[in-house]
């Protein structure tokens, strides 16, 4: 088990080109549990709102639609930005978001979307968690 | 009530204000107790919600679900306390009372946990049109579709739904958050999984209040 501060764990993400802010998700109740911030120019509660409001959305969709499995993640295009959202399982009945944010002229989508998707299995295998 | 009007919000500001370190007692059903250190809270139990122990287990886990199930515990229970009209108040200087051990577990400054109780009460407020925490449900016998797919933590609430019961019995039960359940039972209410009981009548009726409250869960409009 990692004894990393929550403060800490998204350290890594810092790294990714265009970077602007990262926050980690209950899924369940929205609560923001960690977050880092590059710069202070965006509202970062209501970005995690809107990203639990995306995937609470598109859970319902898969839901009704019996499609096999859950979200894994949504990737959102905006004229400036660039919003990474990517599903974690800590465990049995937890669900946590990962939602990054990039500034779109000086990031590489498919790139950033490898390196999130990285990010995310070392998590897990560092904790212990699901998936 | 707005959480942060209620007396015991006012009666914890002013300690968070002095810095102060101590235990406040809430008598009553509805009662508890929130620890502060150095005016940041650190602890909230109370008798509606599961407990802190009950929500840590067996101390496993790294620090970061420690610090989550900790903080998911504690602002569960100061929601509910937030609400409560208890008969007496006490505030205990550690002299008198230890607080819980939670070694790493950092304190919330009030602010802090002010706006999550009222973002989780607006929640709960768009929702109530539908159901409360208190709201009897009960499992769909028959499926509107013919599948869907439900994530496991919805699973583990439809096992025991055997008959009707509330969202804060099954947390209760379970040993997870009353909001997260709350939210949870909503979520398949809405799927048509579960219902709520006795509102068979109004949820039939397509113009009604109830189905009107359907899509209002709103992260974003929670916000203050």
């Amino acid at each position: 088990m990692s004894a990393l501060p929550a403060e800490l764990i998204l350290d890594p993400v810092r790294q990714i080109d265009g970077f602007v802010h990262a926050c980690l998700v209950d899924a369940t109740s929205g609560m923001i549990l960690s977050s880092l911030e590059e710069q202070n120019d965006m509202r970062l509660p209501v970005a995690a709102a809107g990203a639990a409001d995306v995937v609470n959305v598109l859970s319902l969709m898969t839901g009704e639609l019996a499609a096999d499995g859950d979200v894994e993640d949504v990737i959102v295009t905006l004229q400036s930005h660039y919003l990474l959202i990517r599903l974690l399982r800590p465990g049995p009945g937890q669900r946590l978001l990962l939602l990054v944010t990039l500034t779109r002229p000086h990031a590489n989508m498919a790139m950033a979307h490898r390196e999130i998707r990285d990010f995310s299995k070392a998590l897990c295998r560092e904790h212990d968690w699901v998936a | 009530m707005i959480p942060n009007r209620s007396p015991v919000a006012i009666r914890l500001g002013k300690l968070a204000e002095a810095g102060r370190t101590g235990a406040l007692h809430l008598s009553g059903d509805s009662g508890g107790v929130i620890y502060i250190s150095e005016g940041d809270v650190v602890a909230a139990d109370s008798r509606r919600t599961p407990s802190l122990a009950d929500r840590m287990g067996a101390g496993k886990g790294g620090s970061f679900e420690r610090n989550w199930l900790a903080t998911e515990a504690t602002i569960d229970a100061a929601m509910e306390l937030m609400s409560a009209r208890p008969r007496h108040v006490r505030f205990r200087e550690p002299e008198e009372e230890a607080g819980p051990d939670l070694p790493g577990i950092p304190g919330m400054p009030l602010t802090a946990l002010m706006a999550e109780v009222t973002r989780r009460h607006n929640l709960l407020e768009q929702i109530a049109v539908v159901l409360t925490p208190d709201t009897a449900v009960a499992r769909n016998l028959r499926l509107r579709s013919r599948a869907v797919h439900v994530s496991d933590g919805q699973w583990a609430i439809l096992l025991q739904l055997g008959q009707p019961v509330t969202p804060r019995a099954l947390a209760l039960g379970l040993g997870q958050s009353v909001f997260g359940t709350t939210i949870e039972v909503y979520r398949m209410v809405i799927m048509d999984l579960v219902s709520v009981v006795g509102a068979s009548a109004r949820a039939a009726d397509p113009a009604g209040e109830a189905s009107r409250g359907r899509s209002a869960l709103s992260f974003i409009r929670a916000l203050a």
